[in-house]
């Protein structure tokens, strides 16, 4: 069993395999000896850290066990890019709200937890799947920075990827 | 309703959301915003896009080898070019978009596009070797033929071209003889019109001849792997075919090395009731000479697999490998390789196809699926027969077969597209051959041959008419431009349409 500790000072105690799901505690562990880390400090501290860690664990206690994907694999994005669907509980477990989802990401790109930022990550990809660039704006809040040349600009040059 | 801060994400967070993208999700999110925009600009993102691409379809790459040196910018129009063509080519309801037809006087013996997809070859009964441009009528296409020797024009079977420096190609004809076979080399270049005769090589231990394809040729020689059969035996042999621009060497055409495989009657070759497919480890051959005056060294290959028809067939027992061109298919070292072999087996009641899928990682061996998917019966073979359209679009995933001269394209998905043939008992099924039919001038076109050109994507058929009629129509998936008016050029030209990277190419 090892303790972890949030950077808003909550403790958690989870399985060694549980928390080796996340390289980065890993290899903290691992390099330190030791049974307690204090991973995630997500941004200075400016989120609510404790509800996506949570998030985050139950992720780790679901896929407890299975085999780690190996980092130093050439072909890590071919097969990262072969599997594009999500698996049914990943699938459960990432219909949540933005935020939390924003987070989840966050958290998972800071732990190293690769198949769960790729989970995430699809995710943001799926939404924006077949959406003009106005509804990408409005879902993700995004503001047309472009002067009026520069989008008519920018259409000319995506038009052959639309469909005749 | 709540908002994703999507831009607060660290940049390689946003990098791997771009990764998953398609290519046209890809263009929308650039085009929301200026660091969206400048984000996609990023070579890897469309390094990423290639990649998936050539995963998906790697014919579609096979004319543009140094194309992941090439800038980003092209790399960026490429993915679009590709990723649209393909679409396009299966899309249901995009007819072929340029017909080329070409009347061709006597009986075609062999044909087959030159690489590059600029130019036919053919091979008339009456001993005559044509290449012909394919281009339509004004101006008139540039066409010259040679007259074949006697004994080359009995037998012709098999047919290799190799890319030499000027672009120019290599013709190899194999003869059959009952003990053993002659391959014939001609050097054919569009660029000179020239079509001359380069020599000849006696194979005495083999009964018949395949080259192997797409053998990289090194700078000075062009290699060509060379199965062959003695009776009862199967023999690979080696070859070295020196360039025939080369002004220092004569062409003489030399065999380095000659492995036996056992006993095997045929290897992917059907013939009468038996059928064996098999695969062997061949020998890493990256020690190829690179002068001929070198031996090459090679221990035996090793039998890893083989499958025999079972005898569940009934005899007649005729196979047809549904193969493109070469019953053999070379796999070089360290390769990742997987690869659906089909076959169609057909006797009196029915026609079986059968799907092998060979898989092989980089470690030595292959693993090997057999799967026998269907036992049709005639009803459901007419529908294959007549869906010629349908199948040419399936080129994807090799289900193309030609055999006996009423065989034609087929598709393992052939179910998707005529369900209400099959299904219902007084439904006509459309045959989407008839759009061919509107444009050619050929009477009741009976397709007879294809062929494909990779680099270039174009397809090739050879039809015969009712009344005797030969055709060779070009289909030319590059302008397939469905929704286009009637005769009004696409709106927008495809970036490198113009210029398809063609070898050889007289402008």
């Amino acid at each position: 069993m090892v303790l972890l500790v949030t950077s808003d000072n909550k403790n958690f105690v989870v399985d060694r395999e549980v928390a080796d799901r996340s390289v980065f505690v890993k290899n903290t562990l691992e390099a330190r000896g030791l049974s307690i880390a204090t991973p995630p400090m997500l941004n200075g501290g400016c989120f609510e850290l404790t509800s996506p860690f949570l998030q985050v664990l139950e992720y780790c206690q679901h896929h407890r066990g299975e085999p780690l994907p190996t980092t130093d694999d050439a072909n890590a994005d071919e097969n990262r890019k072969r599997t594009t669907d999500i698996g049914e509980w990943d699938r459960k477990f990432i219909t949540v709200d933005h935020e939390m989802l924003f987070e989840i990401i966050l958290a998972a790109n800071y732990l190293d937890i690769k198949p769960l930022l790729d989970v995430g990550c699809k995710t943001i990809g799926n939404m924006v799947k077949g959406k003009s660039p106005e509804e990408v704006r409005k879902l993700f809040d995004i503001v047309n920075d472009f002067t009026p040349e520069e989008e008519a600009q920018i259409k000319k040059e995506n038009e052959w990827a639309e469909d005749p | 309703m709540q908002h994703l801060p999507l831009l607060e994400f660290p940049i390689d967070i946003l990098f791997l959301i771009l990764y998953e993208l398609s290519i046209v999700d890809l263009l929308n999110l650039s085009s929301t915003c200026k660091t969206f925009y400048l984000i996609s600009k990023d070579r890897c993102v469309w390094l990423q896009q290639l990649n998936s691409i050539r995963a998906r379809m790697p014919f579609l790459h096979k004319d543009r080898p140094n194309l992941l040196q090439a800038s980003t910018d092209v790399l960026r129009l490429e993915s679009i070019r590709q990723t649209r063509l393909d679409r396009l080519w299966c899309r249901h309801d995009s007819p072929p978009g340029r017909i080329i037809e070409l009347q061709v006087e006597e009986t075609v013996n062999f044909f087959t596009v030159f690489p590059g997809g600029q130019w036919l070859v053919i091979i008339l009964e009456d001993g005559r070797l044509c290449l012909r441009e394919l281009r339509e009528r004004d101006p008139a296409p540039r066409s010259m033929t040679v007259k074949l020797g006697a004994s080359v024009r009995e037998v012709m079977h098999n047919f290799w071209a190799s890319r030499a420096v000027d672009g120019s190609a290599i013709l190899a004809l194999s003869q059959y003889a009952t003990s053993h076979s002659v391959m014939h080399f001609y050097r054919i270049s569009p660029a000179e019109m020239s079509i001359s005769y380069l020599g000849n090589k006696h194979l005495p231990k083999c009964r018949w001849a395949s080259p192997i394809r797409n053998y990289p040729a090194s700078e000075d020689l062009l290699a060509c792997l060379h199965l062959g059969c003695e009776p009862g035996t199967m023999a690979l042999t080696l070859l070295v075919i020196p360039d025939p621009l080369d002004p220092h060497n004569e062409f003489a055409c030399q065999e380095i090395a000659t492995i036996g495989l056992g006993k095997f009657e045929e290897i992917f070759e059907g013939e009468d009731e038996l059928f064996s497919i098999c695969i062997f480890n061949i020998p890493p051959l990256e020690t190829l000479p690179t002068s001929q005056s070198q031996k090459l060294n090679v221990p035996s290959a090793q039998l890893i697999w083989e499958w025999r028809t079972p005898y569940a067939f009934p005899p007649p027992f005729e196979p047809t490998i549904l193969m493109p061109h070469t019953p053999c298919q070379l796999v070089l070292p360290g390769e990742k390789y997987t690869r659906n072999f089909h076959l169609v087996a057909e006797d009196t009641l029915t026609l079986h196809l059968i799907e092998f899928t060979v898989s092989r990682s980089t470690v030595p061996g292959a693993k090997v699926k057999t799967v026998i998917k269907h036992r049709m019966h005639n009803r459901e073979r007419e529908a294959i027969e007549g869906n010629t359209y349908l199948a040419l679009r399936s080129h994807r995933g090799a289900w193309l077969t030609k055999g006996n001269y009423d065989l034609t394209f087929s598709t393992l998905t052939f179910q998707d597209y005529s369900k209400d043939y099959l299904e219902g008992t007084d439904k006509s099924y459309p045959l989407p051959l008839g759009s061919f039919g509107v444009n050619c001038n050929v009477f009741e076109p009976h397709l007879v041959d294809w062929d494909y050109d990779e680099a270039s994507g174009r397809f090739c058929l050879l039809v015969q008419g009712e009344d005797g009629d030969w055709a060779v129509l070009l289909v030319d998936r590059l302008e397939a431009y469905p929704n286009s008016e009637q005769g009004v050029p696409p709106r927008l030209p495809y970036p490198f349409v113009s210029g398809v990277e063609t070898w050889g190419m007289v402008t």
